[in-house]
């Protein structure tokens, strides 16, 4: 390290002898450990599909109940595009252990792809997460309407409501996540600002 | 996981002796900059040892064992750190705002011990986003500018920056009389 004053090596000698406690794991430990701890990670993206299961089970329960074809597409629709949700959920953004090249990655380049990688699924979010809903929402409102006349003086005008409040809820989401998306593509273009040598090139 | 009979040393295994060895205590270092709590460390520092043995399967020289495990280590912890924001939105802070932040206060015992020093270190690194902080544990390490921007990929120029910013932090902490730490 350059210009390097007494206070400087004071400071890092101070540091570089404190008291450890001198942990560590024998290999035995560390095998156990890796699959405990593959094992814990998954139990982590399994907590949070919980809220699917439940949505899932829902549908699942009026779909089998019900006797109206139109609902019943509607119903399994809607699970159908839960179900896809999750899996893109689970293949794109699931929590997952250090990938085994993790060494090659500086620490910029790594926080920079995992930045990335949450930045691509907020932008994607039509594809993978409102698009497969929308099925299972119209043929639902749409069986909504036809099927309890009774109780709706106005079917056409349930529709349209729902339809609108629908169609804003997804915007809102959109927005939501397009809002987020930019300001993660802002902390990536800080990071890449960050790599660029003193030539002004990329390393 | 490699299929091994029990007592049988791979590569991989001799690999993470190797560097436990030379970085064991430094890897405790750097999780104790990471988390201050003593149960979280030690989950910190398992999760640590997990990533850098399975790293070492994949370990073909193309770096030095130093720019690994601390990439690895680092990385690790930044993904630790990340975690915990989500979790606790705590904020960070950047080494500009650091170096604005008041001196030691009045009255405060200018010769207080190496403890309560090491304590003040600690306190200002557990500020830091995971870039800077990963600055400032090199530097205290005494790992060179090139290396520190070889693991973090951060440019010389960067570095030298951040490393000009953290000596002054550093000082205004430690300036008086040079009796901390004694």
């Amino acid at each position: 390290m350059d210009s390097e004053s007494s206070e400087d090596r004071r400071i890092r000698e101070l540091w570089q002898s404190q008291q450890t406690e001198g942990f560590r794991m024998s290999i035995e430990q560390i095998r156990v450990g890796a699959d405990k701890f593959q094992r814990k990670i998954a139990w982590r993206n399994a907590r949070e599909y919980a809220a699917a299961l439940i949505v899932v089970i829902f549908f699942g329960f009026h779909f089998v109940r019900t006797d109206d074809v139109l609902l019943r597409t509607g119903f399994g629709l809607a699970i159908a595009g839960c179900l896809y949700v999750v899996w893109k959920l689970h293949s794109k953004g699931s929590a997952r252990p250090l990938p085994k090249d993790a060494g090659l990655a500086s620490s910029v380049e790594f926080q920079r792809n995992e930045l990335a990688r949450q930045r691509d699924l907020l932008k994607s979010i039509w594809r993978w997460y409102l698009g497969p809903m929308i099925p299972g929402l119209a043929v639902l409102i749409a069986a909504m309407s036809r099927v309890n006349p009774g109780h709706l003086q106005r079917p056409g005008l349930f529709t349209a409501i729902y339809t609108i409040a629908a169609a804003a809820l997804f915007l809102g989401i959109a927005k939501l996540n397009s809002r987020a998306a930019l300001r993660l593509q802002k902390r990536i273009d800080e990071l890449e600002n960050l790599e660029v040598d003193d030539r002004g090139r990329p390393k | 996981m490699p299929d091994v009979a029990p007592g049988q040393q791979t590569r991989q295994d001799n690999l993470f002796e190797e560097a436990f060895a030379i970085y064991g205590a430094a890897l405790e270092r750097l999780a104790r900059a990471y988390e201050a709590e003593r149960e979280a460390r030690r989950d910190l520092l398992q999760e640590i040892h997990i990533a850098l043995w399975r790293s070492f399967a994949g370990f073909d020289n193309r770096c030095s064992l130093r720019t690994w495990v601390y990439r690895v280590a680092h990385n690790t912890a930044a993904s630790h750190v990340n975690r915990q924001l989500r979790m606790k939105k705590q904020p960070v802070v950047g080494l500009e705002e650091l170096t604005k932040m008041p001196e030691r206060a009045e009255g405060e015992e200018a010769n207080a011990g190496r403890r309560h020093s090491l304590d003040r270190i600690f306190g200002m690194i557990q500020k830091l986003g995971p870039l800077d902080r990963q600055v400032m544990l090199a530097y205290l390490e005494g790992i060179d500018a090139a290396s520190t921007a070889e693991i973090t990929g951060l440019s010389a120029r960067n570095v030298a920056t951040k490393i000009h910013r953290i000596k002054n932090v550093l000082a205004r902490q430690f300036r008086e009389g040079g009796r901390d730490g004694q």
